[in-house]
């Protein structure tokens, strides 16, 4: 397995701090994923989608259960090497891209490399820009980049240092119809090239592309 | 790519919060570079000042020295020549001599030979200064009708074993002859008359002044005439001894002294003035060193008093540098902070996807102590640059004591110059410490869900 979530919680306090109760982002969630799955998890807004994702990805330390990457359980590890662990194995997609600002777009796709000391990182990068079709945006910082370019420059960026497993949180949520189905097709394509992907969305034509698709309802996964 | 791109990739991207810190940084290298320039410079010229002016007392005092040495010389020998018309000091007289009839007639008449003068004159004796023989005769000028003292000497014998001095009494040329007050005023005598005197001829070379004693009646011609015309050849009456150091129970050593070299004679003390006038030369003496102590207390005076006025400065100066730096240092080090919080601030997200792809904790402090290392090094290059400028000129004007040269020359200047960008760049990183803390702990999750 690529990935295993076994038997995970998690929960936040209240967001106005007055009420004893706790919000409950995760329930018990179990989740597999095997090189050349394609997971799409759906659910609104507050379900605990992104909890997952953040949790999945080796950032947010659940309160009980095991996650586990490969064969490491990141969360047992020093903070460092679980960053290694991470720029090693794991990419990430966002909604709101998450470009560094003052990056032009190739020293944005370059920047995991700064974790990881990639030899031909400058090859790579180059070939995700062709892949991207951002030659001519190459030199271009975020701020020129419309939401599309933007949202490839963020993917190629996630595919740079060939991670096993790619997490997406609402790739789509900010691109136009053709940029999204250019996304999902990404997803797919390095899905089937052998990596794994935790899709998290409301865009239902993501559907099309998963193998498997979950929903997420207070906290609680189900497969479709 | 690597971290020192995006470092200067950032920095390019936040000019005016980079700008800032760098001028922050500035104003403290500023304030260190300028204040010690400026101490340095207070020191330096208080040296140079405090030299010039010993070196302009040294010279006044030195010419003091002169005029007073000049002066008391002139009013030494002034004295000297005052006191002579007073009288003698010392008159040695042949043992036999009475002294009632020498006080009677004013004249004496026993005789000594004359080579006791020049006995006297080779030996070690010290409490004489001038030694003049002499003889003297109450006679009747019959070529005048008028009865005067004839009275006969010489130049004076030097002393061998003394230094020559000055003769207090020119001698009297053989055929000339110096008259006295009353005498020349009776015969309506002037200088360059020719006169005859007991069948010999004279030409008047001098009138004295009067001088109210037997003075007034006497009439000088030069010894060897004179004992040829009273018949006393080879002998004398009297030798004086001038400028006698005897002052006090001095006398008594000068009588023995004279008594072991001359046996047969007599000495007394002519006049009391004697005392006098060794009192007044060295009262001359006195006034002469007390206006010069004077000059040298005023001239010290006025370099203690611009000393002081020097110290005073540099104190004020010290004070106040005391205060600034600290104070520029500690403003520097909370703007910078501020700026560097504020930066770590803007840069939540970035940071968040930073970590999330991967860079460690140390990474990310180097991004922002890396930063705050150029602030450091580009701000104390600048401060430093400013403050030389500064320093050079500090002391522009028509007065300049002290070049940049002079400052740069001074102990530990060049030290303190290569240490500013590194005590700036310490400063900024640890300015900037906690908001690099700040960075690095911040929730990577809780960013990237926003």
């Amino acid at each position: 397995m690529l990935l295993e979530l076994v038997d995970v919680w998690k929960s936040f306090a209240s967001p106005s701090g007055k009420s004893a109760r706790s919000v409950e982002a995760l329930r018990g969630v179990n989740l597999n994923l095997a090189p050349n799955d394609f997971v799409a998890v759906h659910g609104p807004s507050g379900c605990g989608k992104s909890t997952l994702l953040l949790t999945a990805g080796a950032m947010l330390r659940p309160d009980r259960g095991q996650v586990i990457i490969g064969a490491a359980k990141p969360y047992e590890l020093s903070p460092d090497a679980c960053a290694t662990l991470r720029a090693e194995n794991v990419g990430f997609v966002f909604q709101q891209f998450h470009l560094v600002p003052y990056l032009s777009v190739l020293d944005n796709i370059l920047a995991p490399s700064l974790a990881t000391k990639l030899s031909s990182a400058h090859q790579r990068a180059s070939a995700l820009i062709s892949q991207f079709g951002l030659e001519s945006r190459r030199d271009h910082v975020p701020a020129k980049l419309s939401s599309g370019e933007r949202q490839r420059c963020a993917l190629a960026r996630a595919l740079l240092n060939q991670p096993k497993l790619l997490m997406a949180d609402e790739p789509t949520g900010n691109l136009d119809s053709e940029n999204a189905q250019i996304v999902l097709e990404s997803l797919a394509q390095f899905a089937s090239s052998g990596g794994a992907v935790l899709l998290v969305t409301h865009d239902e034509r993501a559907s099309r592309y998963a193998k498997r698709n979950f929903t997420m309802q207070a906290g609680e996964l189900a497969e479709k | 790519m690597n971290l020192t791109r995006l470092i200067r990739r950032e920095i390019a991207h936040r000019k005016i919060n980079f700008a800032l810190s760098v001028l922050s940084v500035a104003a403290a290298a500023l304030c260190l570079i300028g204040a010690e320039a400026i101490l340095r410079s207070d020191s330096i010229a208080t040296r140079k000042i405090l030299a010039e002016k010993q070196t302009q007392t040294n010279q006044l005092i030195a010419q003091k020295q002169a005029v007073v040495a000049k002066a008391g010389a002139e009013l030494e020998d002034a004295t000297r020549k005052q006191m002579l018309g007073l009288g003698f000091n010392i008159l040695i007289l042949p043992q036999g001599q009475d002294l009632s009839e020498l006080h009677l007639n004013g004249t004496p008449s026993a005789t000594m030979p004359a080579e006791y003068v020049d006995r006297l004159a080779k030996s070690p004796i010290v409490s004489i200064n001038h030694l003049l023989p002499s003889v003297s005769k109450r006679i009747q000028w019959s070529e005048q009708n008028m009865e005067v003292v004839l009275f006969g000497t010489r130049g004076e014998v030097p002393i061998m074993h003394q230094d020559m001095k000055k003769p207090l009494l020119d001698a009297v040329a053989p055929g000339q002859m110096v008259i006295g007050f009353t005498v020349h005023q009776k015969l309506k005598l002037k200088v360059g008359d020719s006169v005859k005197c007991l069948g010999r001829d004279f030409k008047i070379s001098k009138l004295h002044p009067q001088r109210g004693s037997m003075d007034d009646v006497t009439v000088w011609i030069d010894l060897a005439t004179a004992q040829e015309m009273l018949g006393l050849q080879n002998l004398v009456h009297a030798i004086l001894a001038l400028e006698c150091e005897c002052t006090g129970d001095r006398i008594t050593q000068i009588r023995q002294e004279i008594a072991g070299i001359l046996p047969g004679t007599q000495v007394i003390e002519r006049y009391s003035q004697a005392v006098t006038r060794a009192e007044s030369r060295n009262h001359a003496k006195l006034v002469a060193q007390q206006a010069l102590a004077a000059e040298e207390k005023v001239a010290a005076d006025l370099l203690a008093r611009e000393s002081a006025s020097r110290e005073s400065l540099e104190t004020q100066h010290a004070t106040m540098a005391t205060a600034l730096v600290p104070l520029s240092i500690l403003a520097a080090m909370l703007l910078v902070g501020l700026l560097a919080y504020n930066n770590a601030n803007h840069r939540r997200e970035e940071i968040g996807i930073l970590r999330a792809i991967g860079l460690r904790a140390s990474q990310i402090m180097f991004i922002f102590l890396g930063r705050a290392m150029l602030s450091g090094v580009l701000g104390g290059c600048v401060g430093l640059a400013i403050g030389l400028v500064l320093a050079c000129n500090y002391n522009a004007g028509a007065d300049v004591l002290v070049s940049f040269n002079d400052i740069l020359a001074s102990r530990g200047f060049v030290w303190l110059l290569l240490a500013t960008p590194l005590v700036t760049v310490a400063l900024a990183m640890i300015a900037s410490w906690i908001a690099a803390i700040f960075a690095v702990r911040q929730d990577t999750a809780a960013v990237l869900q926003c």
